[in-house]
């Protein structure tokens, strides 16, 4: 496990976030940092968060922790941060989180923090960490409005991207906080019952549209296979036509390797890789390769539609008692007692 | 404009590779899917084995060719439906869309149903799809 200290320089070297002004939300359990170059302060054995970026124009830039392409969660998750710390949702700016389990990873799943993103868990394994971390983000946004009026911080309240103090009538935007930010000492964990109760919720529960949706009709999302790099090499595998079968010998290896383009040939445990300078040549020599398979795999002999008609008339014959794998409650009662019935 | 490629180059490869246009995208490689149309002279067309040799002097609309600015009628009925799930097919959907609308701005369900089949979804976003037609081909 990492000390925070070498987790915060890593960030530094990674320079995720960006450098021009703003502030950005470094919280561990119990300090927060101002600002990443910071990193004379004492590690700390909390988890650091860094999950928001204020800048002064008032743009929110929440580091979306879940690697997610379609389901919503990438929507989702910053929608728990900025209820809680009571963002504009139009100045949200998602951007996704680098890969760090110890800041961004969610203590929600199973054992330490972890990243994945999996079985629907993201926006459940998220939930309180990020309402967490965006309550105390706003409490840090109300600790510094309360040193500027000189006013004690619980006479203030927050709405949608602004500070007010009610009695003097003034209010502050988030935003011109973050030109003179300080971090306080401490960051006290935000009890339950100071966060958002579901009725105040502007955000959580409402039809929020997917923040990814727009880059999807225009062409100008990213997937993995639109990934380009300098000097980038392409691999395409042809794969064994019967589950078990290994690649024993390419016979036209010479003559797929004498392809313009063809840097190499790999073999692999279940197929043989090619290797090109573009992706349409590596799936052109891909569909020329000679390759001999190995005999004897154990699917060699299966029969998918045998084995199905097997199957079927094993489910049918009464004779045949199946093996109990779990059993709960009682079908012939639950029948009776049913209110109606469908056949 | 001008591009070189190998003699046996087909337009999507041309298009993703040689030009930088990845909003088409490669599915099947073999024109089953639809996740790779584009427009030749109008006409949706499976860029996966569109051979160069047929595109010469030929004019060719891709997604990021539809408009600017995200101002498509389908565009924004697609974003007002939040069509994508994943939204790998969609650039394909949209284009495939764009060229029953241009040739008939009022189609019938099952116009728009016989159009857009065969342009696969592993999502299946399909309902949402006929629904962002729908409402473009009403308010156009």
């Amino acid at each position: 496990m990492e000390n925070a200290k070498t987790i915060i320089s890593k960030i530094s070297r990674r320079k995720f976030i960006v450098g021009a002004g703003g502030f950005t939300f470094l919280i561990t359990t119990g300090v927060i940092w101002p600002k990443l170059s910071a990193e004379n302060k004492t590690a700390n054995d909390g988890t650091i968060t860094a999950w928001v970026h204020l800048q002064p124009d008032g743009k929110v830039i929440i580091y979306n922790p879940a690697a997610e392409m379609g389901q919503g969660s990438m929507t989702a998750l910053p929608v728990l941060i900025a209820e809680e710390m009571d963002v504009d949702w139009s100045m949200v700016i998602i951007e996704n989180s680098p890969i760090i389990p110890e800041i961004y990873g969610s203590r929600g799943f199973r054992g330490g923090n972890s990243m994945i993103t999996v079985g629907s868990r993201a926006v459940s394994g998220y939930y309180e960490i990020l309402r967490q971390a965006g309550a105390q983000a706003r409490y840090v946004l109300l600790y510094n409005a309360a040193h500027k009026w000189d006013v004690p911080i619980q006479e203030l309240t927050t709405d949608a991207g602004v500070v007010i103090h009610k009695s003097s009538g003034r209010k502050m935007l988030y935003g011109e906080i973050a030109e003179f930010a300080k971090s306080p000492d401490k960051i006290p964990k935000i009890p339950k019952e100071q966060m958002k109760q579901p009725g105040q919720f502007r955000l959580i529960g409402k039809n929020i549209p997917r923040y990814d949706i727009p880059e999807k009709v225009n062409g100008s999302g990213i997937f993995a296979m639109d990934i380009q790099l300098p000097n980038m090499v392409y691999g395409a595998i042809s794969r064994s036509p019967i589950n078990g079968a290994r690649p024993v010998n390419v016979l036209n290896k010479d003559s797929i390797l004498e392809i313009d383009g063809v840097i190499d040939l790999v073999t692999l445990e279940h197929g043989v890789g090619v290797i090109a300078n573009s992706i349409e040549t590596a799936f052109k020599a891909n569909k020329q390769l000679q390759i001999q398979w190995s005999e004897g795999a154990k699917a060699a002999n299966y029969n998918s539609v045998e084995a199905f008609e097997k199957y079927e008339n094993m489910a049918e014959d009464a004779s045949i008692k199946g093996s109990v794998i779990k059993n709960k409650g009682n079908i012939t009662n639950a029948l009776q007692n049913a209110e109606k019935t469908y056949s | 404009m001008q591009v070189e490629t190998q003699s046996d180059a087909t337009l999507l490869w041309t298009l993703r590779d040689h030009l930088g246009l990845t909003g088409t995208k490669y599915g099947c490689g073999k024109a089953l899917c639809g996740a790779c149309t584009v427009h030749l002279d109008g006409m949706a067309v499976r860029s996966c084995t569109t051979p160069m040799s047929m595109v010469t002097n030929r004019s060719v609309t891709t997604i990021e060719g539809l408009s600017k600015d995200n101002s498509h009628p389908l565009q924004i009925a697609w974003v007002e439906e939040q069509v994508p799930q994943c939204g790998y097919c969609q650039s394909g959907q949209i284009m495939q869309a764009a060229a029953l609308l241009q040739n008939n701005s009022r189609p019938t369900r099952e116009q728009i149903l016989a159009q857009m089949n065969g342009i696969i979804c592993r999502c299946g976003t399909y309902t949402r799809i006929v629904r962002a037609i729908e409402r473009t081909a009403q308010n156009l």
